[in-house]
């Protein structure tokens, strides 16, 4: 029987490192993003998945796209996006923009899912929060905010649907050498000093996060439910607060 | 109808500790038991301990040649040495130190007894202290792992678990420092934080009989998230992820079935 995977913002960055995780596992994956060009590429590439080309902010189009995926054992709640700058620059758009991606778009995705899966006697649901969510940094205007969101949504989820067969935790990555802060690290003197504060004295890669991923939606993980995985080399509980984004 | 199994149990680098080295502490029963059993299942090399030789020697001839019971009190020093030495030799090295050795000890504070409340820490929080300070130069040469056991005690406050409550928060917060301390010699530490498990030391809780221990974790079942307890072996699990997951460390990783969430019928 293949296990059938939605991974939101799958086209690209971390997003598409967790659909060649799923699927190099054995799952058939729907990879849902607004760039339907990256997501169709990807799919050609793999094979064993689908494009479902969708705008995570659209609720209505969201409800149609999962209800179609039909069967699903997985949901990967990644799409995320940052406007980084101080608070006081951020736009209206900004904020509105990565709220109904980040925040907004890890609501409608879950609802859908866990519709389908309470009806299919349950299923998985992992939230891609942030260390942002645990100790905010400067500058990553309403970023922070949205991930400390999910966080909270993701209890709630855990709680509400547990009883509908329905598994749901978040994963905390730091800094990931991939996706939407890999071009931080392209300035050598960051990414020696965001690698020199990191514990384990190196940045994270897109593979750290998928096998927490992959670790969370297998069966080995069947006890863990409503938890935040932090998946960060260490950094967040001891030096972040003197690394601040400049 | 039966539910739909989602995956299996292998996921990435979950094939890491075969051939590898580890040592189990408290292996007789629970959750070291269980680990010590994965452990195995994966092709590794385990040394369990434990004070009841007759438990841990029980274990080790089930699972075979590759895991080596030594009968030892990790609150000891020269039992320390001991089972270090073993475990280096047994498996050619070490990869892991899982601290799971620990006792309960309950008691409203009006009842605190100073000498059994050093004696918990001793045996709960000092004990894994000094024995990962004697495993570091191996774990550094092998960027190994360290693993402490939390509690639920430190998620919700149950009245009367105050001392063994205090212990595992001990090691939770051990946990993170020598996450942060130890990262430049690429030895990762977390720590697991099980829920409701029913294990041995229910019972040694003072809450009765096996059968008492069984009817009071089966009714915290609802308080649960998932709606039931969990099994040593699902504990086991994540203490396996966590011994090769090789950018986790310093976290403190829940495994109560939403237990922790504070799931309350009102």
């Amino acid at each position: 029987m293949t296990l059938r995977a939605i991974v939101t913002g799958g086209g690209q960055g971390i997003g598409a490192e967790i659909v060649r995780g799923l699927v190099s596992a054995g799952y058939w994956v729907g990879i849902l993003d607004r760039n339907t060009a990256a997501a169709e590429s990807l799919a050609t590439e793999l094979g064993s998945s689908e494009v479902l080309p969708v705008d995570v902010s659209d609720h209505l189009a969201v409800a149609s796209a999962i209800e179609s995926f039909g069967e699903l054992d997985l949901l990967v709640n990644n799409a995320g996006i940052v406007r980084f700058g101080p608070l006081l620059d951020q736009s209206a758009d900004d904020i509105a923009s990565v709220i109904g991606v980040n925040l907004i778009g890890t609501i409608n995705c879950a609802q859908s899912a866990a519709q389908l899966m309470a009806a299919q006697n349950g299923g998985v649901i992992i939230n891609m929060s942030s260390v942002n969510a645990v100790h905010p940094a400067p500058n990553v205007g309403i970023y922070a905010a949205t991930k400390a969101a999910i966080t909270s949504l993701t209890q709630l989820q855990a709680l509400e649907w547990g009883p509908l067969g329905i598994r749901v935790n978040a994963v905390a990555p730091g800094f990931i050498d991939a996706g939407m802060s890999a071009p931080i690290f392209l300035d050598d003197k960051v990414r020696a000093k965001r690698s020199g504060g990191v514990p384990l004295k190196r940045l994270g890669t897109a593979e750290d996060v998928v096998q927490a991923v992959l670790f969370l939606a297998s069966n080995a993980a069947s006890y863990i439910h409503g938890h935040e995985l932090v998946v960060d080399g260490g950094v967040i509980q001891s030096v972040l607060a003197h690394l601040p984004r400049s | 109808m039966a539910a739909r199994l989602r995956g299996d149990k292998k996921f990435l680098g979950h094939d890491i500790v075969k051939g590898q080295s580890y040592l189990v502490t408290g292996g007789g029963s629970g959750i070291g038991e269980a680990t010590a059993e994965q452990l195995v299942a994966l092709g590794a090399r385990v040394t369990i301990c434990g004070r009841r030789a007759e438990k841990i020697n029980a274990v080790a001839a089930r699972l075979g040649d590759r895991c080596l019971a030594v009968t030892a009190d990790v609150t000891h020093v020269k039992d320390r040495a001991d089972v270090f030495r073993q475990a280096m030799a047994h498996g050619g090295g070490l990869n892991g130190l899982v601290n799971n050795a620990g006792n309960m000890y309950r008691a409203p504070i009006a009842d605190f007894n100073q000498d059994r409340l050093l004696d918990i820490f001793n045996q709960n929080v000092i004990s894994g202290m000094m024995l990962s300070q004697l495993a570091v130069p191996a774990l550094a040469a092998r960027q190994g792992a360290i693993i402490f056991l939390g509690s639920i005690h430190t998620r919700r406050a149950f009245p009367g678990a105050a001392p063994y409550a205090a212990t595992k928060a001990a090691l939770q917060t051990l946990t993170q420092v020598m996450a942060a301390e130890l990262g430049d010699q690429n030895i990762r530490v977390n720590c697991v934080i099980p829920g409701a498990v029913k294990t041995e030391i229910n019972e040694r809780a003072g809450l009765g009989s096996t059968e008492d221990s069984a009817t009071r974790m089966t009714a915290l079942a609802p308080l649960h998230a998932l709606g039931r307890i969990g099994q040593p072996m699902e504990v086991a699990e994540a203490i396996v992820f966590l011994l090769q997951s090789k950018w986790t460390t310093g976290a403190l990783l829940d495994v109560d079935g939403g237990l922790g969430l504070g799931l309350t019928p009102l």
